[in-house]
């Protein structure tokens, strides 16, 4: 269990299988409350891409401990956490107003000019500064906050979009992105319990990976909950795990003819699981290896 | 690598772009060469994309406002170059050898970086 766990979780659940954590009117209960956080989406959301491509945004350590603080942070997930994260948000669309919407990564816009819808948004706020290319269109009461400064513009960037969004689209699309190798990640943008979107990242191109390896801050990208571990007799040492692990974590042993996963670099995100044709990966809870239990 | 509070220097004047690094080291970016457009199809991100420590970046020209009326408000589509991190440039000049219209100049205490294209 994370420190956010603890925190904003109770009865043995993870902070991002809470169902709570995706009602947005639970966790901002009365109207002036409701009325602060919307005027910090306006803020924190209508500028990400002018945010991201500040000078202080990877270099001040003190601007991003204090942002932290904001209540921004992630953590990285395997594939089948995704699943009951997607059930829950799901869920959440029929309790209140809200969406699942599927739209561009702001942070591979910014870095490298690229419009790559990859990203599952949940709930009010994504619609705000995401254009968003499957999902349905949200409601009148949604889009007062910036989002219909970009109506036009995104229905022209919408041609083709399939609308409403189904689980069973979200489940393809995601499946797709795993083959591309890219791993998830359960963000939360400047309020902390609120979870809000699924990314599917890069190494090159995560800005909250970024932030953690630059300034240090764990916060940005905590490790996942499970490590994973390799079976020896199982293993033929075909090496596609070794392509695929974006953090350095896999090596082969020359020598020992062996692959290895060393525990203190794995992030626990399960793209050697998925690639492995063997099935001879598995993923072990962090809690029960003991040199890794402590490593967020 | 230490990152800790380094100060930056990010000039953007109308014909020019610089970044400036602490080491001395300069890139600028020639406005008027450089065809860098997001919302044309054709138009050029090399310079983005060859960049592997991304010291490059894109942006719109002027910060969103949606505070007054909507005649006011600044055109979102206008986005330009940035060089924000200028630091992380570990001079492999391959960003000299894809731009094609040769508007990016890296001078390293004032003596300009050449490459043979």
């Amino acid at each position: 269990m994370c420190h956010w766990c603890t925190e904003h979780a109770g009865r043995g659940e993870r902070w991002y299988t809470t169902y709570e954590n995706f009602l947005f009117h639970k966790i901002f209960p009365t109207t002036t409350e409701q009325e602060e956080a919307k005027k910090k989406i306006v803020d924190t959301f209508a500028d990400t891409e002018w945010r991201y491509s500040q000078p202080q945004y990877i270099r001040n350590k003190e601007f991003l401990i204090n942002r932290t603080q904001l209540g921004f942070g992630s953590q990285i997930i395997t594939r089948e956490e995704t699943k009951r994260i997607l059930d829950l948000a799901f869920e959440a669309t029929e309790r209140e107003d809200s969406i699942v919407v599927v739209g561009h990564c702001p942070c591979r816009l910014v870095l490298d000019g690229i419009r790559d819808y990859c990203c599952v948004g949940f709930g009010m706020p994504v619609t705000m500064s995401m254009e968003v290319s499957y999902g349905r269109l949200p409601k009148e009461g949604l889009t007062e906050f910036g989002g219909a400064e970009w109506r036009e513009l995104r229905h022209e960037l919408r041609k083709g979009a399939k609308v409403p969004l189904k689980r069973e689209e979200v489940d393809e699309l995601l499946d797709d992105w795993e083959k591309r190798g890219l791993w998830h990640l359960v963000m939360s943008r400047g309020r902390m319990p609120l979870i809000e979107a699924i990314c599917n990242c890069e190494r090159r191109y995560c800005t909250y990976w970024r932030n953690r390896e630059f300034s240090g801050v764990k916060e940005y990208c905590l490790k996942g909950h499970y490590v994973s571990r390799i079976d020896p007799l199982e293993c033929t040492q075909c090496g596609s795990c070794l392509e695929v692990c974006e953090f350095g974590a896999i090596s082969y042993s020359k020598i020992a003819d062996t692959v290895d996963i060393d525990v203190t670099k794995c992030f626990g995100c399960g793209l050697c699981l998925s690639v492995c044709p063997h099935n001879a990966i598995s993923l072990v809870p962090r809690e029960e290896i003991p040199a890794a239990r402590h490593l967020w | 690598m230490n990152a800790e509070n380094i100060p930056v220097e990010e000039i953007i004047e109308e014909k020019q772009i610089i970044g400036r690094a602490t080491n001395g080291m300069e890139i600028t970016i020639d406005r008027e060469k450089c065809i860098y457009s997001m919302y044309d199809p054709k138009g050029c991100r090399r310079c983005l994309q060859i960049c592997s420590p991304k010291v490059f970046a894109t942006r719109p020209e002027q910060k969103r406002d949606f505070s007054g009326p909507k005649e006011t408000r600044t055109d979102p589509t206008k986005w330009i170059l940035v060089i924000p991190w200028p630091d992380l440039c570990n001079l492999c000049a391959a960003c000299l050898k894809e731009c094609p219209k040769d508007a990016i100049t890296i001078r390293v205490n004032g003596k300009k970086l050449s490459v043979s294209k």
